[in-house]
Parts: C-alpha cells; structure tokens; sequence
C-alpha cells in the first residue's frame, strides 16, 4: 500500500484536540510562540447543530419525523473494543474538535495533598511525583483561562480558588440536603464548574438553560475547540488535520520518536507526518492503544496496566417541606450546584479502606427526567396522578464517587484483540472492583441513606451495594501512569517518557492514581505545566 | 450587580441564542398517526392510558398522545410490538382491571406494570404532561438565575 509522507519536520505534533491535546497546542502556539501541527480523530461539531433549545415533546418529534441530534460521540461500530467477560466496561469516546470536553459535566475539582499523598501515606502502589505546591499556579493559570464558577471555600480534600467566578444559586433540595449533611457533620461546598456564570473575557456567560449536556449552542461552557484550539490555530501557528485517526508513534534509529502514522478516517489512506517532539492526549484508552500498538516507552511494563476509574451510584427521594409546592425553574447552570467533599480522613476514625469518596446531587429539583421515578411510585390512576405533581418539585439525588485502586490486573490489551478499519489492534479491557471499594462501598451507602434520613426524605427503593457499570464516570485514568521510579511508571513527573525523552503523554492516562474527584482540571493544568516544561526543555536544547 | 457592559453582554447572548433558536420554538407537533397499531387495538391503548393517567383538571393520558409513543415504541421495537400487540389480546379478553392487576402477581402483574411504564414514558415527555400537568416551565433562556427563592428554606 502507498504510503504518503509529508516531507515537512513539524516542532511538535500533539494527537488530539480535547482537553489534553487542545491545552497542549494551546499553550505552545500562544504562550510559546511554537509551531505545532495537531492531529485530531474527527472534524468540528458545529454549535448551531446541538439541540440544546429542544424542549423533550419536540426532541419526540423530530426523532419520529426522522431527524436526530447531532452524533457526538464515537459509535463503538465504527471504533470496535472489547471487554473480559462477565464486567463489561463501558467506554464513551468522542472523535472530533475538542473531544468529550463538547459534552463534559464540567466539574472542575481541584486534587490536594490528601490525592498526591495518599500513595505515599497508605503504600498501596507507586506515589505521585508531584504534590499540590507543584499544580497550584497551573490550577490557578487554568481557572482564570477557563472560567470556573464555585466558591473559594477551602478543606483539606478540596482546595478553592481566589479566581472562582460566582457561584450558582442553590436550588430548594440542595439547601435541605446541605443542612441535613451538615447536621451529621460533613462539609457541603459549593460546586466548582467550568461555566461562565458572569460575563468574563469574551465567552458568552450562561443564560441557564441547563442542557448543557446536549452541547452549549453559545459555548458558556469551556470546551477545549472555542477556549483552546480556536486561539491557537489563530496565532497561525497551529495546523490541524482533520480526520487523522492516529495509529502509531514512529521510532528512529536513535530511539527517539520520529513521527506518527495516521489513517485517514473516511478514506483509509496511510499517512506519516514527521516530528521532532509528540505531544500524546487521546484520551487514555486511546492513547494507551497507540502506545501499546507503537510498542514505545514501555521498559517498565506498567503501560497499559493499572487502569483506575471511580466506583459510582445513586440516591434519590423526596423532601416532605417541598411535596405539592410550586415548581421552580431549576435548570441552573446543569447539574448541581454543592458538592460534598472527601471528608473521612478528618474525624480521625481508622477505616477497613483506603482513599475516600465524595459525592455530587445532579437531578435535584424540577427535572424533565420524570419518568426514571415515575416508575417507582406505586398505584394508578388519578392518586398516581396527584403522587407524581406532588414529588416533582421535590426530587433530591445523591451519586457519591469512591476511588478506585490502581491494580495491576485492570489493563488495557492489543494483543491478539479484533483489528480496526485500518488494520490496527483494538483495545481490551479487563475491569474489576476488589474488597478495598466494596468496603468504601458500605460507607458511602451510610453516609448517603443518613443524609436522606436526616431530611425524613421519602427514598426511592435501592439496592445496597449496587453500582453503576464500569466505565460509566468515564474517568479512566492510569495506564500509562507518572512516577519517579522509572522502573515502576513509564512518566516523570512533567508527563514525559522516562525512555523516549521526546514523547509526552497529557491525558488521563498520566495519573498514578484516580482520587475520588472528576479529572479534567487536573489534566488541563498537567497538560499545561508539561507544554511549559517541553518548552523550556526545547529552549535549552534537551529534546 | 452587573454592570451596565456586562448585561449589554448577556443580553446580547441571550438574544443570539434565541434567534438562532426560534424554530424550535416554533416548532409544532404533527399530526399523530399509528403506524403500528391498527385502529381498534389503538382505541383499547388510549382506554388503557386513560386509567393509568385520567384526565382531570388536566389533560389525560390519551389526551396527550401517550397510546401514540406507545405505538411509536412498538414501530421501533418489533419484539416488543408483537408482546404487546398479545397483551392489547389479553386485555381484551380479561377486561381492564387495574385495580385487580395491581394486587395481584404473575401473568396479570406484568401487563400492570408493561403498560404503566409505557404510559409514564409517553405522558410525562408531552407539553400537557410536564409542562400543563407537572408546571415544568425551564429549558429557557434566563438573565439571572435565582435557585431557592423560599425564605423559609434558607
């Protein structure tokens, strides 16, 4: 087959355009002066395509009159993975301008030292090369980049932010639930989000529409193509081909990376861009597939091991005070607007666990999804009716995430998996929980029953223990993890190879362990703190 | 407080949203027509809807079309048609008792809660249902957004 090359060396070439790939262009193009060339998956999503302004009746509507919304994420038909029977591992990609961050929760939680020091502290797996001194001016750099809105309310699992905008008005349920996990004392925060809740920059601010989900038709949300990619293909610095499903990293005879190759998306055609330096932010999945299939930076053997995500599950009753009151708009800015931090390292109690878990309350209120408890609301007729008007401005959810311990044992695979469209290995996942998380398990269903009880909420049936399927936080992380030991992490603490000093891998993937907390602010300053580290290193002639 | 720049700003915004956004919000429905169910089995649906969610000061399920979604789920889904296409049969044969279904287990239980879940589904995602019945009003467009508005909850 005809392979085509480019003659052209680019400076850098970062593959991938969501939160990792698009900071890392952007802080070289903008912040550095340097020429990059991108490597993105799939095209851009067009804003005026979402259907964000669709009310549920015309959603119905349109899907019979034969439309659908815009396809955001990769169907699994086109980009095959697999999974080790029976734990089936739900794995969401987006291929296209900016990656998951077009659809993200956009909870923007800070890690502290209770995250980078819990390996260190407890023994389970490698430490972190990194404390919290070492991220806090890149949290800080990325907020104010960014625009998150929360409050600048301090504990030790969850660090503020002097450059938080302002936080979101609490709905009714999330005050009762608020004082009632107060009451048991645990610390309820506000939220950290990264929506623009005042006008700030030029971003358009929130008009609270709360579908946010289905994509920002005015991008009042960050979202890595408008805050990102945009400015930095601007500069004229950034190139971007589109469509480039990237397979391998290519090695040079001196052992440093020399190049990628890539397959056109819709045409299959074989291409090879060459590079002095690779930038790699997939995603973890995807990055750590193209390491593994490039066969690079792995004399450690960790790549591909130790994938981590969060134990996750859901809460949901009514609070009596708020049955048959009048409904309020509470879209607010999508998802809650409090967040119950880490709390268990602060009564001194041992517990049979390691790490810790938070929780987050999105549903509460007024919300169209009535029919996912609808169900559960015994009777028929017009009681049932009068039983449904009643609880709807009442609804209160919990979803506490626990954190998950890197095992070996959790791995991505390519040997001998299904090949793709191009001829190359597809990605396996073997997933599993241990006694570690099913006993961090039983203290979050405690905490989250005590908080309900203690508002005498009508709860809705549960099964204790339960959780929900793997992958489903889509927050993988760990498989290609950073460390000081280059015999145990393929990373160093700037998210470079400890074996090809000129490849830098930025996503997920870099994390040596998951913490309880959404990941994409930490993966936002890691990539930004790594690109300036690659800079300085260019500077002074080292890669 | 915003100053005068910054609610020029979110006016602005707002006002873009919308015009980019006015037809959806024009958007009406469209004539509903079974496409699976034939016209007896689509009476005996919308009687079947109507126990579960009456009419009252409100519209009903029928009323809002939920035996519409039902066939509309049964188009796409032809192996849940044909069930219940077979339980539409039962229901006919049996008479519709709700009362008695909901007490009891098995066979009679099942047709319970099929139809029931099914009438949720298709009530509470209508206008009449969420927003006539339930008072949802959201998915707008907004200023400022105020949350709690309850001094009594602060």
């Amino acid at each position: 087959m005809y392979t085509q090359s480019s003659p052209e060396v680019h400076d850098v070439i970062v593959i991938g355009s969501g939160a990792a790939g698009g900071m890392a262009a952007w802080n070289l193009a903008v912040n550095h002066g340097t020429k990059a060339l991108m490597l993105d998956a799939g095209t851009r999503f067009r804003r005026e395509d979402f259907w964000t302004h669709v009310k549920p009746w015309q959603w119905r509507e349109r899907i019979e009159r034969g439309m659908q919304p815009p396809k955001i994420q990769l169907d699994v038909k086109e980009q095959p993975y697999s999974w080790k029977e029976p734990n089936r591992f739900d794995l969401i990609r987006v291929w296209g301008r900016g990656g998951k961050t077009n659809i993200w929760g956009r909870v923007s939680l800070r890690y502290s030292d209770l995250d980078f020091e819990g390996p260190a502290r407890d023994g389970w797996e490698i430490p972190w090369p990194i404390r919290y001194k070492d991220i806090k001016p890149y949290y800080d750099k990325v907020d104010q980049q960014i625009g998150v809105c929360g409050g600048n309310d301090d504990t030790d699992s969850l660090p503020g932010s002097q450059f938080h905008l302002p936080p979101p008005a609490f709905r009714c349920g999330e005050r009762f639930m608020k004082k009632s996990a107060e009451a048991l004392g645990i610390k309820v925060v506000n939220q950290r989000r990264a929506v623009i809740t005042k006008p700030y920059k030029n971003y358009n601010p929130c008009h609270f529409c709360g579908a946010c989900g289905r994509g920002c038709d005015v991008s009042a949300f960050f979202n890595a193509t408008d805050y990102l990619v945009d400015p930095a293909e601007k500069t004229g610095r950034l190139k971007i081909v589109d469509n480039a499903v990237v397979a391998h990293i290519l090695l040079g005879e001196d052992g440093k990376a020399k190049g990628v190759r890539y397959f056109d998306r819709y045409t299959k055609a074989e291409r090879i861009v060459y590079g002095k330096r690779i930038v790699l932010g997939a995603s973890c999945i995807d990055s750590t597939r193209i390491l593994l299939n490039s066969k690079i930076g792995n004399s450690s053997g960790v790549i591909g091991n130790y994938l981590t995500e969060q134990v996750r599950f859901h809460m949901y009753g009514f609070v009596p005070e708020l049955m048959g009151t009048k409904p309020l708009n509470d879209d607010g800015i999508g998802g809650e607007h409090i967040y119950l931090p880490r709390y268990n390292a602060r009564d001194g109690r041992k517990r049979d666990y390691l790490r810790g878990f938070g929780s987050q309350f999105w549903n509460t209120g007024a919300q169209p999804g009535v029919a996912s408890w609808a169900k559960k609301i015994d009777g028929f007729g017009l009681d049932f009716k009068k039983a449904i008007k009643q609880r709807f401005p009442a609804l209160v959810a919990m979803h506490p995430y626990g954190e998950v311990l890197p095992y070996k044992h959790n791995r991505v695979t390519v040997e001998g998996t299904p090949k793709d469209r191009y001829g190359v290995p597809t990605s396996r996942i073997e997933y599993s929980i241990g006694d570690n998380e099913k006993k961090m398990l039983a203290e979050m269903y405690d905490m989250a029953e005590s908080v309900f009880k203690g508002m005498k909420a009508e709860m809705l049936p549960f099964e204790r223990g339960s959780i929900d399927p793997f992958g489903s936080a889509i927050h993988e992380h760990g498989t290609c993890r950073m460390g000081e030991d280059p015999k145990r992490s393929a990373l160093n603490g700037f998210n470079q190879m400890h074996d090809v000093k000129n490849v830098f891998v930025v996503d997920g993937s870099s994390f040596t362990t998951a913490s309880e907390k959404n990941p994409t602010l930490t993966i936002l300053a890691l990539a930004w703190r790594a690109t300036d580290y690659l800079a300085e290193q260019m500077r002074q002639g080292n890669v | 407080m915003n100053t005068r720049r910054e609610l020029i700003q979110i006016g602005a915004a707002i006002a873009v949203t919308a015009q980019e956004h006015h037809g959806a919000a024009d958007e009406l429905p469209g004539k509903k027509t079974a496409r699976f169910f034939k016209p007896a089995e689509m009476e005996l649906l919308a009687k079947i809807v109507d126990a579960f969610i009456p009419p009252s000061d409100t519209p009903g399920a029928s009323a809002a079309g939920a035996h519409f979604y039902i066939d509309w789920q049964a188009r796409a889904n032809k192996r849940l048609g044909e069930r219940l296409r077979r339980d539409l049969a039962w229901v006919r044969k049996n008479g519709l008792e709700l009362a008695a279904w909901h007490k009891s287990t098995g066979e009679p239980k099942r047709v319970f809660t099929t139809f029931k879940d099914l009438t949720i589904e298709g009530y509470y995602g209508t206008r009449e249902g969420l927003h006539v019945e339930l008072g949802w009003n959201a998915n707008t467009f907004l200023r400022e957004y105020h949350g709690c508005t309850h001094k009594e909850h602060a």
